[in-house]
């Protein structure tokens, strides 16, 4: 528990403006924080979205040369059903996983930088308002 | 309504920027006192301030919910407040180094302050604790004048709470010379 001082020194008085300058600063701060939040998040978007261009395309022509479609489409065939097992591991076999794996990974970064850029954005705008 | 140190820090944390405008002003003037009897320079003592708050609000997103925030800040005012002047070359390296005390020190009576204060007119007393080596004045102040226990100024300058005692009761011994 505090107790009350035992003893006073000689006063001392803090600055007139003091405690406003350094609240000041501090809000300077967060304000580069946030834009720097902001820029981070935007540029990692703008280089996701410029990387899942190849990357869809690869992953397309992936698809294309894997059979897969072809895999898939037995599936349909009611004689076919008697193989399903196989058939399964076929399509399974047939993915191209690194590039599915690329691409996915790709979209889970854009959704996530943009979803970052805009919760900057708007405690910005928000902050902004306050002030 | 007024929240207590904790509940600012959680209330900062949930996203109430105007929490820490309640905490920095709170402790303000206290923390600037405490520096100042270090620095013992205006210019200094306002930068090592802003630092500290500045350090405060990058920090406190990590506070230890089972620490207390009093000595928290004084931790950090204090750590500041030391590489500031060591920076500037404004202590001596030699100063900030303590004697080794024994971790097993008896638990004697850790004296009064009464004594010095009859013996001392307030401006002769400022003097001589200001001259008092750091490891002795920052004790003495956090005890004496900022009113923490011995707990939290273990807390606050990172020593073992025997070393915290025994530097305190030197200090006096010191003062009463």
């Amino acid at each position: 528990m505090n107790q009350k001082p035992l003893f006073s020194l000689t006063e001392v008085s803090t600055p007139s403006g003091l405690l406003e300058r350094v609240l000041l600063a501090i809000e300077h701060k967060q304000r580069m924080a946030r834009l720097w939040r902001i820029r981070i998040s935007v540029a990692i978007s703008a280089a996701s979205l410029a990387a899942l261009i190849p990357a869809s395309t690869a992953l397309a022509n992936s698809f294309a040369l894997s059979h897969f479609t072809s895999y898939l489409s037995l599936l349909g065939d009611s004689a076919a059903l008697t193989y399903w097992k196989e058939i399964s591991v076929s399509i399974l076999e047939s993915l191209p996983a690194a590039t599915l794996t690329m691409t996915i990974a790709l979209v889970g970064v854009l959704l996530w930088s943009m979803r970052m850029a805009i919760r900057s954005i708007s405690t910005n705008t928000t902050q902004l308002q306050h002030a | 309504m007024e929240y207590t140190d904790e509940q600012l820090i959680e209330r900062y944390q949930n996203g109430d920027q105007s929490a820490l405008v309640t905490l920095t002003t709170r402790y303000f003037d206290t923390i600037y006192r405490y520096t100042y009897r270090f620095a013992r320079d205006r210019a200094a003592t306002e930068d090592i301030v802003q630092d500290t708050f500045i350090k405060v609000w990058k920090s406190i997103a990590r506070f230890d919910k089972s620490m207390k925030v009093k000595p928290w800040l004084y931790r950090i005012a204090h750590n500041t407040a030391i590489d500031y002047l060591r920076k500037k070359k404004m202590i001596s390296f030699s100063s900030m180094e303590g004697e080794q005390f024994e971790e097993t020190i008896a638990d004697e009576a850790v004296g009064t302050m009464e004594q010095a204060i009859a013996a001392e007119e307030r401006a002769v007393l400022t003097q001589k604790i200001e001259s008092l080596p750091t490891h002795y004045k920052e004790v003495l102040l956090l005890r004496a004048e900022e009113s923490l226990t011995f707990e939290e100024i273990s807390i606050a300058l990172s020593k073992p709470l025997n070393t915290i005692k025994s530097l305190y009761r030197r200090a006096l011994l010191l003062l009463q010379k």
